[in-house]
């Protein structure tokens, strides 16, 4: 079966995960880009002053970008509930399995590898063995696990800003105007998390691991490949008669 | 309270009608590059309205006014910048006026009243029924007791038609409190030396004014607008303003010298103002020598009265009262020894009315500029009625004045003149009671005495137009007890209050913003002519006084003293009688002559003053000859008024530039400011009694009436004087917002009665104040 | 030239009638409780013992560095050209962040709309060569309006003609367009600006996310980029040896 020049390829996604996960990227490019359009005020802005300034103006005012912003949004959640009702056995439930990060020994053994894995990458501690990997490696599931809790974050703060005023009478109960200037915190804070993960996220799949982006577009990767990144995932093909 | 919002996506206006915008922006965007774009943004927007022209009927100065309204309602009241008496401004009552057609505690339907009267219980019945029931009511008292057994009590814009459906009845007792217990004694003093009433609308050449004297006139806070503007602008030009108040007003905080002068004894100073004048011959030499009389008997009977006797008396300074006497003189006839506005105060207010209007006359202020000018008049005929029974009624019909002092026929018997008439049963212009006070405006505060004590002869119904006899009056168990002893009373109001609270059938009237009223024609500058028209549908089922009066008229055989159809009709047929009509009026609110300073200023271009005074003198009277003959010229003496013990204050009221007399305490936008008025205590006595700022304290005065307050410890007011803001403390019920708040000044204020004029002497009251 | 509008208050002809608070309310519908302007009355003692009292017309006072601008995040609070500060209520989520952004306290939530309201110097009346509402009410003419671009106007030669202060402080000093005429008289404290405690989540918003935000993201990149070149230098490195090694 095997043939020295084409390297053994096994399946590992399906093509309705690839989508979301592209549908997911596409997202949070244009919630990105709406969204630092849309904090305006100096005090309170992400992005410099001419990005929300360029972005109303394109948009002929905030109300439409925020329209822009809140439809994205709500896409986003819609696709993504959509999916884990379809697909919860097959699909997300491996995958949380395989991903969260929940117990502080868990925590302690993925910030290792993934101490490790970074500092490789600098050149540093480079007689330290990263530990043998499964299908996740440890900084992917802190970031994946760091992702999912932002992205319940970010929906439900994001449904009360968008909501909230058409809801509640803020001006009736307190509370509702504290909970929306919060939210707006809980908002900004979780997208600079996963900013900060997902650069490594795309440094990694663009520069260091090409194949592993070709992954995200086919499917299917090499079995060498996931010998080498994620020994534990591999012994587990290998059971499994996979490989 | 708490509503949580609709479901309201509407708030964020989607795209749809921006889309377009979106794409052009971007197809634009090489040429802007990447510079800043200006965000574009919504704002809010000014909604269209229509507009009619109307007159103020929140305070007595009635200023001209534009009402905007939108889908049927009225969204914003406007000043008519053509009316003399506003030039387009409109203060916060008038702003506020809206919430009087809009108070969800307006009398709404005509009712009867079931069970004891002042019980506060009624029913609703159809305008038929209240309005037969009067007429019945009202033919059955004068079947039994003559027409003289009517009285009829009006206040405000509106009450014409109520006292012309009086007269037609036939009964003379018709007042108003605008003279008894408001400006009866400075309009009085003015007519007797000059012959001119100079009071409703003043005739002050304010703007050009040099020097004003302010006797407690608090022109900022008992503001009529043309008159503060016109103040304003005269101290903007530069007079001096001098101002005597025993409490540090809002018009002292704008005056260049303040005098806490003592309460009551603005006479005295006066007095001694008049004798510097005269002696260091201050005064106008060629117009006392050309135009006036009694100048020597005048400069012998203040002989006396020097600055170092009115020192002491007053707390002016005696030096002070000649400087300023010199420095009046210098600035004359550019001056003003202005007169409060309300002079019912002292135990000599014709006194105090004469010495000011005396001091006018030295300076020679009568027809100059910046002094007193002479108004002109726009001539708008009355339609042609049917005699009345009594002469001073056809008088005013022929005058058609809304405010004339000017009529003086003094009858001479008691009860029924040479005649055969009855006379006013309140005295007012009856010889042996009040022979000079104003026999068209009557003495009110007297007329509640006749009713209640049903003297000189029986008073047996009442119909009252507006007004608050409670609240405006200070013996509450005068009114009460007349109330309660007449046979039938029928009020006409918008508002509830106290007094309508006693009537048998209670008469919904329109607001002034729901209704044509007869015409505002006054005397500016210019002369004028102004219409009130609706501005909304009534809200409610009310009627407007003058049909709520013809078709009483009807009802008893008086239709002949309300010959037109319809309101619009008299406006009409008036109108057309001056050349123009309702149509032509409608569009621009006010018709005006032209000005004309010959007029207005006869003096300044070499014309004598026009006078007649109601002694018959062509001259200005120093000791009016009516006066005289009559034993009245005491007057002119100071009299020594009551001084409080250590343990007492004088007891002072007055106003606040947002709030009307008793009648706007119940309107949501004005009581926003003030919603209960407070005691003004100097912070010395209020140590003394342990009260600290917002504490309650209790007020009780010599008789016993007392009432519980929330203390202003405040230096701006005597250590022996203590000031409250008129109109609180209403304890009627259906006043839901002013109810029970603060306390009725009226109740604490005294009711004796100014020996000369019959008016009130509200100031004499002392009070103690006690930690409640 | 453009125009930019500003306020003249003259204390002096002010007479604290409400005029101006009440025709705000009937022209712009707010709600009781709340007002886009007011009339401030103090009292004092005068050194020579003598009472005093002070009346101070107030709105929004279009500041040139507008600190409500500043803390609003949804950009519904803006300038315009001619120096208004206006609040796009379309925008506006009610989050009061601004609020206390405002020293003169100009701004607050309407219950009615759930939007932040405040004086737009009648901004519709003015498009439409009005003036405001307060002004053209004023019974004193103690408000005065215009355009200080020209030359003139009322309120040009009424700068010109007297002498006329800002509510300004060594705390708080910008640039309002709201001047007040007092005859000379000092201001009190009682009318001047004061800084307010801003919300705790506008003040961590400001202060720990952003630079957070910025130092942890920039951070990241940074060190991706280091990462970057020296993979690249080691390449290169690589593909050297190995030529080396060919050319051998």
């Amino acid at each position: 079966m095997s043939d020295t020049n084409t390297p053994q390829m096994v399946k590992v996604r399906e093509k309705k995960t690839i989508f979301l996960h592209w549908f997911n990227a596409t997202c949070w490019l244009l919630l990105l880009l709406s969204g630092f359009g849309m904090i305006s005020g100096d005090f309170v802005r992400l992005a410099p002053a001419f990005w929300p300034e360029f972005m109303q103006g394109l948009f002929n005012g905030n109300d439409n970008l925020v329209w822009v912003h809140a439809i994205v949004g709500l896409a986003w959640v819609a696709v993504f509930v959509l999916f884990v009702l379809l697909n919860f056995k097959s699909v997300v439930w491996p995958f949380l399995k395989n991903v969260l990060v929940l117990t502080p020994m868990a925590a302690l053994r993925d910030t290792w590898s993934m101490v490790v894995t970074l500092a490789h990458l600098f050149g540093i501690m480079k007689n330290t063995q990263v530990p043998p990997q499964g299908r996740y490696n440890g900084a992917q599931r802190l970031l994946g696990t760091m992702i999912i809790f932002c992205s319940l974050l970010l929906a439900a703060s994001g449904a009360y800003l968008f909501f909230g005023p058409m809801v509640f009478s803020f001006a009736d109960d307190a509370l509702c105007g504290a909970i929306f200037r919060w939210a707006l915190v809980a908002h900004a804070a979780s997208v600079f998390l996963v900013l900060v993960g997902l650069v490594a996220h795309i440094y990694f799949a663009v520069v260091e691991e090409r194949e592993s982006l070709e992954a995200m577009k086919s499917g299917n990767i090499s079995v060498d490949f996931i010998k080498h990144h994620n020994e534990l995932w591999y012994d587990e093909l290998k059971r499994e008669g996979k490989v | 309270m708490s509503t949580p919002n609709q479901f309201d996506p509407s708030r964020r206006a989607f795209l749809g009608a921006t889309m377009g915008g979106t794409a052009l922006s971007i197809a634009g965007l090489p040429s802007q590059a990447l510079a800043r774009i200006n965000a574009p943004h919504e704002h809010e927007k000014l909604k269209e309205t229509t507009e009619v022209f109307g007159f103020c009927d929140m305070c007595y100065w009635r200023c001209g006014l534009k009402i905007r309204s939108r889908d049927g309602r009225a969204v914003k009241i406007d000043g008519n910048p053509e009316h003399p008496n506003n030039w387009g401004v409109v203060c916060g009552k008038g702003n506020a006026g809206l919430m009087v057609a809009y108070a969800p505690n307006r009398l709404k339907y005509p009712m009867k009243r079931v069970g004891k009267r002042g019980g506060g219980e009624w029913k609703q019945i159809s305008w038929d029924e209240a309005l037969n029931e009067v007429a019945e009511n009202l033919n059955k008292v004068k079947k039994e007791h003559g027409s003289q057994a009517l009285a009829l009590i009006g206040h405000g814009s509106w009450e014409k038609p109520y006292h012309r459906l009086a007269h037609a009845f036939g009964t003379p007792n018709t007042t108003s409190p605008v003279f008894g217990l408001c400006c009866g004694p400075r309009g009085l003093a003015n007519m007797m030396v000059v012959g001119r009433n100079l009071t409703g609308n003043e005739t002050i050449d304010l703007e050009n004014c040099k020097y004003f004297l302010m006797m407690g006139r608090n022109v900022t806070e008992s503001l009529h607008n043309g008159e503060t503007l016109g103040w304003v602008n005269g101290v903007a030009n530069g007079a001096k303003v001098v101002y005597f108040d025993p409490r540090y007003s809002i018009t002292a905080s704008k005056a260049d010298e303040y005098y806490a002068l003592r309460p009551l004894t603005d006479h005295a100073f006066l007095l001694a103002m008049i004798n510097v004048v005269i002696n260091e011959e201050l005064y106008d030499k060629q117009f006392v020598a050309e135009q006036t009389l009694g100048f020597d008997e005048l400069k012998e009977r203040v002989k006396q009265y020097t600055p170092e006797w009115a020192a002491p008396i007053t707390d002016v300074r005696a030096d002070d009262i000649r400087r300023l006497a010199r420095e009046m003189a210098a600035k004359a006839p550019s001056v003003f020894v202005y007169a409060p506005r309300r002079m019912t105060r002292s135990s000599n207010d014709l006194g105090t009315g004469l010495s000011i209007t005396i001091l006018n006359t030295l300076f020679g202020v009568w027809g100059r500029k910046g002094g007193v000018f002479t108004p002109q008049k726009y001539n708008v005929p009355e339609p042609d009625l049917p005699e009345f029974k009594h002469a001073h009624i056809a008088h005013r019909v022929k005058t058609g004045g809304d405010f004339d002092f000017s009529a003086m026929d003094i009858p001479s018997e008691h009860i029924v003149d040479e005649h055969g008439k009855y006379q006013r049963a309140d005295g007012a212009g009856v010889m042996g009671r009040w022979p000079i006070a104003n026999a068209q405006y009557g003495l009110t505060n007297e007329m509640w005495r006749a009713m209640a004590e049903q003297k000189p002869y029986p008073i047996r119904a009442l119909i009252t137009a507006g007004g608050n006899g409670f609240l405006n009056s200070t013996n509450y168990d005068i009114i009460r007890k007349a109330l309660e002893t007449i046979d039938f009373y029928v009020a006409a109001d918008v508002i509830p209050n106290e007094m309508n609270a006693y009537a048998d059938i209670l008469l919904p009237e329109a607001s002034y913003l729901e209704r044509y009223d007869d015409l505002q024609i006054g005397g500016a500058r210019e002369g004028y002519v102004a219409v009130r028209m609706p501005a909304i549908k009534p809200m409610h089922d009310t009627r407007d006084a003058w049909t709520i009066c013809k078709q009483l008229a009807d009802r008893m055989d008086l239709g002949a003293y309300f010959p037109h159809e319809s309101i619009k009709e008299l406006l009409d047929d008036r109108l057309k009688k001056a050349g123009s009509s309702l149509a032509e009026i409608e569009k621009v609110g006010i018709l005006k002559t032209a000005r004309d300073d010959k007029i207005n200023f006869p003096r300044d271009h070499g014309n004598p003053l026009k006078i007649k005074t109601p002694g018959g003198k062509t001259k200005a009277e120093f000791v009016p000859s009516m006066l005289k003959n009559m034993g009245y010229d005491k007057a002119l003496d100071y009299v020594e008024q009551v001084r409080p013990k250590d343990d007492e204050f004088h007891m002072t009221f007055g106003r606040v530039g947002y709030h009307t007399h008793a009648r706007t305490q119940d309107n949501i936008w004005t009581a926003d400011f003030m919603r209960e008025n407070v005691l003004w205590i100097h912070p010395e006595p209020a140590t003394k009694r342990g009260i600290k700022e917002g504490e309650l304290v209790t007020v009780t005065d010599q008789k016993g009436r007392s009432g519980e307050i929330k203390a202003k410890v405040t230096a701006r007011i005597r250590k022996d004087t203590i000031f409250m803001v008129h109109g609180f403390g209403h304890w009627d019920k259906r006043m839901t917002t002013a109810y029970g708040q603060g306390v009725a000044d009226s109740d604490l204020a005294s009711y004796e009665v100014e020996p000369h004029v019959g008016s009130m002497s509200m100031g004499l009251s002392l009070v103690k104040v006690e930690k409640a | 030239m453009v125009a930019k509008y500003v306020m003249l208050a003259d204390t002096v002809r002010c007479i604290d009638c409400k005029a101006c608070v009440i025709s705000c309310r009937a022209e712009w519908e707010t709600p009781m409780g709340y007002s886009r302007d007011w009339v401030k009355q103090v009292e004092f003692i005068k050194a020579n013992g003598m009472p005093e009292v002070m009346l101070f017309p107030g709105r929004c006072q279009h500041c040139d560095e507008a600190p409500c601008i500043e803390a609003c995040p949804s950009g519904a609070a803006y300038k315009r050209e001619d120096g208004m500060v206006l609040q796009d209520d379309a925008i506006c989520s009610g989050c009061e962040l601004c609020v206390p952004a405002c020293p003169y306290d100009a701004r607050w939530l309407n219950p009615k709309t759930n939007t932040i309201s405040k004086c737009t110097f009648c901004q519709p009346r003015v498009d439409k060569g009005l003036e405001p509402a307060c002004v053209q009410t004023c019974v004193g003419r103690a408000l005065i309006f215009g355009n200080i671009n020209d030359p003139n106007s009322e309120v040009s030669r009424l700068l010109a003609e007297k002498e006329w202060v800002k509510l300004t402080t060594d705390e708080v000093n910008i640039g309002p367009n709201h001047y007040y005429y007092t005859a000379g008289e000092a201001i009190p404290a009682e009318v001047m600006p004061k800084l307010h405690d801003r919300h705790l989540a506008g003040k961590v918003m400001e202060n720990v996310v952003n630079p957070a935000g910025v130092i942890g993201v920039g951070g990241m990149v940074l060190a991706f980029l280091g990462a970057g070149v020296m993979k690249l230098i080691g390449r290169r490195n690589e593909v050297g040896t190995h030529e080396n090694q060919e050319g051998k």
